[in-house]
């Protein structure tokens, strides 16, 4: 249920914005796992069946809620899915008393274990594993995600799509505190020119700093030239980092592999290169 | 049949429920303590993740008192340091053409690199007039501008003496220290009128670039030191173990009179590392290359050919190094 509300939250954003909700992926697979263990512990979810359904719909809700006001605060993002946990564990009791409380048979029978001829937990697995084999094969996991793409991003806030911006913004620093310099210099450039964002001086010349320390050299000349915003193409480990989609980076890929790679993820600079 | 059945079940059912019941709340002896106890994992979870997140680039910087340094002879404690000296150590290095590069013919140690072109072994560059410190950036000097930049206060030896050169500082830092340097001289009412006057009509306090550099250390007439042609250990610190004060090998002889442009530290430039012939207009090409700026004057640890007037060095923006530093101009760019 938490993975479904989870997956369907996020859907029907991306349906209404026309952008992704989750920068990386809905739910990583190791977190997917791992959810599985912490939210179904029989000690800390709730007795009645009713209640778990609520118990899992509440995590997704409250996953999804989380996310932005993480990213709000300034905080990593990744505890979205793991903070929510503690809470519910503490909403367990109010939730089973809720669900007493309902004097409806018939919602309170609207789920019944005998339905499931009393395999309940084999039906349980069966339903859960093809979610998770669905949502890994329609690549909602840890495959190739839109949110990622920069270049996603930049045609997204180029069409002035819902809070494009601003997540472009987002992933821009991400990368910056990577260590991907291209990434540095695009977000100090961002400040810079007070377009998509308000200008900040100081912040940009920050930016522009740390991306010049990582040897990207139009960031250097934007250090030395307070009115030149100079822009280049990532440069080779600047790829590693941005291209590796929440996984390792890529520091075993060849240059070639690198530009179709880069291809693919729509750079168009790579494209061309690989043209040639 | 199935009315009794039903009643069963009911009962059933209720018994299970109030059994349920029953054990919750003996399960639960103290609800007050539970909940401490989630409040205080939270908060440490928060201070934790507080702790733990990725720093910031953080544009606000606090205010500090200037750290309480102690007087150096020659140099102004409440002028940033900068040397008690008529233009606060600025010296003005006229407009007018000068040589650049190295003629291997008169210069048996010049390296390749210093070569103008594949037909001509030097080159002649027109500069503007500017200003030049007549001393590298100290370490007292750079003290003070830290105190206004707290996020650099652990990159920066505090063991360091006062009047010592700064090192150990990347590029970007000395590109700080010169925007700062630039707001403080133009709104201080310590700035001699001439500087004044400069900065006003457009004048930016930056580090030389490598024609600035040149031109400054070796002047119009292609000499191979700052003081002639010949290597002289007395009029500059090169070949020894240790960084000097500022000014410890006076250089009378040497053109404007500036005061350690051969030895004692690496001075890095504006200029990225290309090949001659010299054009700050070919600045903005090879952006596709790593950064690598022009370093020049060779330090204490460096032998006779590195210390000449037109070696270049070239160096990484973010290497931080104790045979490093650095000096200011303000020219008009």
């Amino acid at each position: 249920m938490a993975a479904i509300t989870l997956f369907g939250v996020s859907a029907l954003y991306s349906a209404s914005t026309g952008v992704p909700y989750f920068l990386d992926s809905e739910i990583p697979a190791a977190v997917f796992l791992g959810l599985h263990l912490l939210i179904t512990d029989p000690s800390t979810s709730p007795r009645t069946p009713l209640g778990k359904t609520f118990f899992g719909l509440l995590y997704g809700l409250g996953v999804f809620g989380l996310y932005t006001l993480l990213g709000a605060m300034g905080e990593p993002t990744f505890y979205d899915k793991l903070l929510v946990v503690p809470l519910l564990n503490l909403s367990v009791i109010a939730i089973d008393r809720a669900v007493r409380s309902i004097h409806s048979t018939a919602l309170l029978n609207v789920w019944k274990e005998s339905w499931l001829g009393g395999r309940a937990n084999l039906a349980h697995m069966s339903i859960w594993i093809v979610i998770f084999a669905s949502m890994s094969f329609l690549g909602k996991t840890d495959n190739k995600h839109q949110g990622d793409s920069l270049p996603f991003w930049e045609q997204a806030c180029a069409s002035d799509l819902s809070n494009a911006c601003g997540r472009m913004l987002q992933l821009e620093a991400t990368y910056c505190a990577d260590n991907a310099a291209w990434a540095c210099n695009e977000i100090g450039a961002h400040y810079r020119e007070g377009i998509i964002t308000a200008s900040n001086q100081e912040l940009s010349m920050a930016y522009f700093s740390r991306g010049c320390e990582l040897k990207f050299q139009a960031a250097c000349l934007n250090l030395l030239d307070t009115e030149l915003v100079a822009r280049e193409v990532p440069h080779e480990l600047d790829l590693r980092l941005l291209l590796r989609e929440g996984g390792q980076n890529l520091m075993t890929l060849s240059e070639q592999e690198l530009v179709e790679r880069a291809c693919e993820h729509d750079w168009a600079f790579a494209c061309e290169n690989n043209g040639a | 049949m199935s009315k009794p059945q039903s009643e069963t079940e009911a009962k059933r059912q209720s018994k299970q429920e109030d059994q349920r019941k029953g054990l919750d709340s003996e399960q639960v002896p103290d609800r007050a303590v539970g909940l401490t106890i989630m409040c205080l994992a939270i908060v440490f979870v928060a201070v934790w993740m507080a702790l733990q997140s990725p720093q910031q680039i953080d544009s606000e910087t606090t205010e500090l008192p200037s750290p309480a340094q102690a007087a150096i002879t020659g140099f102004l404690a409440n002028v940033w340091f900068l040397p008690d000296e008529p233009l606060l150590g600025f010296v003005q290095i006229p407009a007018g053409p000068f040589t650049m590069g190295s003629n291997p013919a008169l210069d048996r140690l010049a390296y390749e690199n210093e070569r103008w072109s594949s037909n001509r072994r030097q080159g002649t560059v027109q500069i503007d007039d500017f200003y030049i410190g007549l001393f590298e950036v100290t370490a007292a000097q750079f003290r003070v501008f830290v105190a206004e930049h707290p996020d650099l206060a652990n990159e920066v030896p505090a063991d360091i003496q006062g009047d010592m050169p700064i090192t150990n500082i990347t590029w970007p830092e000395a590109l700080a220290y010169a925007r700062w340097l630039q707001q403080k001289l133009e709104n201080s009412s310590d700035t001699p009128e001439e500087l004044r006057s400069y900065l006003a009509a457009g004048g930016q306090v930056s580090i030389p670039s490598e024609s600035e550099w040149e031109k400054a250390a070796r002047g119009g007439d292609g000499r191979i030191f700052p003081w002639g042609n010949t290597p002289s250990a007395e009029l500059a610190n090169y070949g020894s173990s240790t960084m000097l004060p500022v000014g410890s090998r006076p250089c009378a002889e040497c053109v404007f009179g500036l005061q350690d442009m051969s030895g004692n530290v690496w001075e890095i430039t504006r200029s990225p590392l290309q090949a001659y012939p010299y054009d700050p207009n070919d600045d903005a090409e090879n952006l596709s290359e790593d950064a690598l700026w022009v370093m020049r004057g060779g330090s204490f640890s460096d032998g006779v050919g590195n210390v000449r007037a037109a070696v270049r060095g070239g160096v990484d923006p973010s290497v931080r190094n104790n045979t490093i530093g650095f000096r200011v101009v303000i020219s008009k760019p």
